[in-house]
């Protein structure tokens, strides 16, 4: 019992902010900054979500959001499996070198890059593009060191001696010994991609500007006016900004932690 | 070497992908630092001044120091709650995949929504949570108007985000501990912390200090946080005012790439230094 | 070795230019910065100009872009703060004189006309709103102490009055505010057209003084701008009055509605200052410049100005257009004032000065120690000696004598 109190306590953390932006976008701007402020949802919803929907165009920019998160999904697990199984269970010549460098490209912070990546798009005429989005999102460092970590421990040498053994050539080994195997690992990088480019907000702020092209997160920046801030808008779109996602991670949650968790007994 | 070529084909992808979209711009990077560059103009070549500027700039070692603050502030409850989460979820029966899911959530909502929030609990005169102080008699903290309080608002915000991640990641080696050494701690008579601390810890070295890393990189990185929680000039006394914030202050809002890059060259050696570190940590923990 | 040098060895030119659609004119605004409905009219009015509301940083997208030579809008707005970083990258835009803007610049005030143009005469920015100043008060406020709003003019007789009114009420928002608008009623900010360094002389520190002023009365909110306080205070009246722009009265409509009524405008104590106010520029670009200055020409008539002051609060750069019935309404907000006139009589007043490249960057200098000022107690003497010695190390960086 009180296991589970130290627990729904930590959950009431968890979701409490949640449950505050529900209250914001539920209510009216002046409802929440008048003193003591709402606390409970109020039944503005509607009208701060039509005001989003006037200022911004949602449905357009969700879609070029699911499709680059999709986009750069597809590309992240299929490069990344390969780089991490080879990494992890192969030895050639200059392999640590190249993991190092590799970990240490993981230290960039992307904003660095942020002017010189775009004169590189600018160069390739991808500025405006959801091409922008896709291809340097699939440059995921953490990715492979995640998996090589996960298929370290998951693949056995010796499953992967006996299809040597039985003649498997590299791609063989990979796709009939490794990916069985990492499937969980590739059900938690697949979330953890979609979800970050879903939500990354200064690169397309950056590199996207053609109105039909925005995310939505750079759509939500829009709201987020240089004078006047109306929050309870801004927490409407928010909302619903976070939900779709919410409702793709509950969906997979169940059987991804599942996995996570067999993956990693099993390892 | 030919009978190495698939795999370097399997990880070529990647290293041309980040040639193209990440060394090429931090050797740019590197070139800009040696200019003066407006982002439009013609660059002029200063040679070191930009350095000779950088290490002589108060600004530029308060956002370092910001940084290390903020990233020990807000990494060392995370871990600690993750794994007792963690802990504590392992031995629990029931609503596991509840709880899981009420953890995990935080970690998948976008940092921009997620600040915005914040904004309004720790906002300092009609924030959330100086109303409820006030209201059981307690004194009101100034959050986001003081040093300590931006930093350590800041850091909630990492914390409240991250806990459950790393719970769920310490849930997942945990349970990769067979249960037969649970069992015979038990039988032992160990209590609960014994078993945390001199049985669990020990075995999950390698998950814990790919926390660690991960928690490393995302720290020297803070940007989106501070921002929106303080605004571009870092709050007052520029508490707030982190490595990449400046960076991003004086690239994009003062339009001085050349500096803005000489900053960026410092943060890279600064987590050049962490990986170095973190690098052999990884190492001695491999070694059998 | 310029950056285009650079690229080609680098190899990655072999993609080439970029082939981009680029029929149309693209007109790049904030969100406020010109009316909605006026946009959309001129869309009507001008097929193929493709309004396009650029969220926050709005300077950084345009260099942004500008550096990437890739979708640079044809047409774009320019922020009255922002558009002296703009000149020394006049090049990057059309000398609007080129296109015959000197024929109608009677029409426009002088000093927002010369605002738009270099030192060496080339006109990138062509005036959109001004931003005269003026005192936003709360009147039932006031009226509990018998203050009267229009009676303020020195910065001591607005002290004194906060000086009755609190502790209940505190006058000042921020001691940033105070700085901002006396450095506004100079004719001398902090660089000069020579390019000195001017910002540790006395007119800068008469700004701080009166800031610093204001802290040690006792008078200060301290709140920082556009956070959820400010809203708060202004309509419960905690903070019953702001010294801002016209176009700060559509910002306190929004922000605090439900204290409609109540505010009332006077002139700024302590004189006439101008904040912001904005500009329209074409880039060069633009493929159709003389298409795209009709259509700034069509925006930015005295029909069109009256418009965005009744839509937006932007405050005509068209002096005729002042005295206009549609513009002279009674504004319920300010509980039936005529507000314009206040305006009107600011905006006639108001200080030429030069604004250097440098001055935003250099001015935050300040706005930081200030801040620290009032929310961390640092005294103020050291705080200057701070600005000093941050903006000097500053102007020696960016070249500046």
């Amino acid at each position: 019992m009180r296991r589970h109190l130290v627990l729904g306590f930590g959950v009431v953390l968890s979701l409490f902010p949640f449950y505050w932006m529900v209250v914001m976008a539920t209510n009216s701007t002046e409802e929440i900054l008048k003193f003591p402020p709402a606390v409970t949802p109020g039944g503005e919803l509607m009208a701060n979500v039509s005001k989003v929907f006037t200022e911004i165009d949602f449905f357009e920019s969700m879609l070029n959001t699911v499709l680059a998160a999709t986009g750069a999904t597809v590309l992240v697990l299929l490069f990344d499996s390969l780089a991490a199984f080879t990494f992890a269970k192969f030895h050639f010549p200059g392999r640590t070198v190249l993991f190092v460098l590799l970990l240490a490209t993981m230290m960039i912070p992307p904003q660095l890059s942020a002017i010189p990546q775009f004169v590189v798009m600018a160069q390739f005429g991808w500025v405006g593009s959801l091409k922008a989005l896709i291809i340097p999102a699939t440059v995921n460092a953490f990715g492979i060191f995640w998996m090589r970590q996960y298929i370290a421990g998951a693949v056995h040498d010796e499953l992967l001696e006996a299809a040597r053994l039985d003649g498997c050539g590299f791609l063989r080994q990979y796709w009939h010994v490794g990916l069985p195997v990492v499937r969980p690992a590739l059900g938690f990088l697949g979330i953890y991609t979609f979800i970050s480019v879903w939500n990354d907000y200064l690169w397309p702020l950056v590199v996207l500007v053609d109105p039909d092209r925005l995310t939505l997160q750079v759509a939500l920046g829009q709201l987020n006016r240089t004078h006047d801030t109306d929050y309870s808008m801004v927490m409407a779109g928010t909302v619903l900004a976070v939900i779709p996602l919410l409702i793709v991670f509950l969906i997979g949650a169940r059987n991804f932690i599942a996995d996570l968790a067999k993956g990693a007994v099993r390892g | 070497m030919r009978k190495y070529l698939p795999q370097y084909l399997a990880i070529s992808p990647f290293f041309l992908l980040f040639g193209i979209f990440g060394l090429f711009p931090m050797v740019f990077l590197l070139y800009l630092a040696f200019h003066y560059w407006d982002g439009v103009g013609e660059m002029k070549f200063v040679g070191l001044d930009q350095f000779a500027f950088l290490v002589t700039d108060d600004t530029f070692w308060l956002s370092l120091s910001n940084t290390l603050q903020i990233w020990v502030l807000s990494t060392a409850p995370t871990l600690f709650l993750g794994l007792v989460i963690a802990f504590v979820l392992h031995s629990s029966v029931r609503f596991t995949t509840f709880y899981r899911i009420a953890y995990f959530v935080p970690s998948v909502t976008s940092l921009v929504a997620v600040a915005i929030v914040f904004g309004s609990i720790f906002s300092s005169n009609f924030g959330l949570l100086n109303a409820v102080l006030d209201w059981i008699g307690a004194a009101k903290v100034p959050w986001l108007t003081s040093e300590l309080g931006i930093k350590v608002s800041i850091s909630a915000l990492i914390v409240w985000q991250w806990t459950g991640y790393n719970a769920i990641i310490y849930l997942a080696g945990l349970q990769a501990i067979p249960s037969e050494v649970f069992d015979a701690a038990t039988v032992d008579g160990a209590s609960r912390w014994q078993i945390l601390w001199r049985i669990v810890i020990p075995m999950m070295r390698p998950v814990i200090l790919f926390t660690v890393i991960a928690s490393t990189i995302g720290g020297l990185q803070t940007f989106t946080e501070a921002q929106i929680l303080v605004g571009e000039e870092g709050g007052p006394g520029q508490a707030g005012m982190t490595m990449v914030l400046y960076l991003y202050q004086q690239a994009f809002k003062h339009n001085d790439f050349g500096y803005g890059a000489a900053i960026g060259v410092g943060l890279f050696l600064v987590v050049l230094l962490f990986s170095v570190i973190n690098w052999r940590l990884v190492q001695r923990g491999e070694r059998p | 070795m310029n950056r285009r040098a650079f690229l080609a060895l680098a190899g990655l030119v072999a993609a080439g230019c970029a082939t981009e659609d680029r029929d149309g004119l693209t007109l790049w605004m904030w969100s406020g910065g010109l009316s909605e409905k006026l946009l959309e009219e001129a869309s009507r009015q001008f097929p193929g100009l493709k309004p396009l509301q650029v969220g926050a940083a709005f300077k950084s997208k345009l260099m942004t872009n500008l550096a990437g030579r890739s979708h640079v809008p044809d047409i774009t707005g320019l922020k009255g703060e922002d558009i002296s970083a703009f000149f020394p990258n006049a090049d990057q835009f059309v000398d609007l004189k080129s296109l015959g803007a000197e024929r109608l610049r009677p029409q426009y005030l002088d000093w927002k006309w010369q605002q738009g143009s270099t030192a060496e005469g080339k006109m990138i920015g062509f005036p959109i709103d001004t931003g005269p100043t003026g005192l936003f008060y709360r009147q039932d406020v006031f009226d509990t102490r018998g203050i009267k709003g229009d009676s303020l003019r020195t910065w001591e007789d607005y002290f004194d009055a906060g000086v009755e009114l609190k502790p209940n009420a505190l006058m000042i928002l921020n001691l940033r505010m105070v700085f901002i608008m006396a450095m506004a009623q100079s004719k001398r900010q902090l660089v000069d057209e020579g390019g000195r360094f001017i910002g540790d002389q006395d007119h800068v520190r008469h700004a701080w003084d009166l800031a610093v002023k204001a802290q040690q009365l006792g008078i200060n909110a301290a709140m920082q701008d556009g956070s959820p306080d400010v809203n708060a205070a202004l309509t419960t009246g905690k903070v019953p009055s702001m010294i801002g722009a016209s176009w700060a009265a559509a910002d306190l409509k929004s922000g605090a509605p439900d204290s409609a009524g109540t505010w009332r405008v006077a002139l700024t104590p302590g004189g006439a200052a101008n904040y912001g106010g904005s500009f329209l520029g074409i880039t060069k670009y633009c493929r159709e410049p003389d298409k795209a200055f009709e259509v700034i020409t069509w925006l930015l008539n005295a029909d069109r100005q009256t418009q965005g002051f009744l839509d937006l609060n932007l405050f005509p750069s068209t002096p005729d257009t002042f005295a206009r019935p549609e513009l002279r309404q009674p504004d319920d907000f300010f509980g039936g004032q005529v507000i314009v006139d206040t305006f009107a009589e600011s905006a006639k007043q108001v200080p030429i000065a030069y604004l250097s490249p440098y001055e935003v960057r250099l001015s935050i200098l300040f706005h930081d120690e200030l801040s620290s000022v009032e929310t961390l107690g640092k005294p103020p003497e050291e705080a200057w000696r701070d600005a000093q010695d941050k903006a000097r190390r500053i102007a020696d960086h960016v070249g500046l004598t």
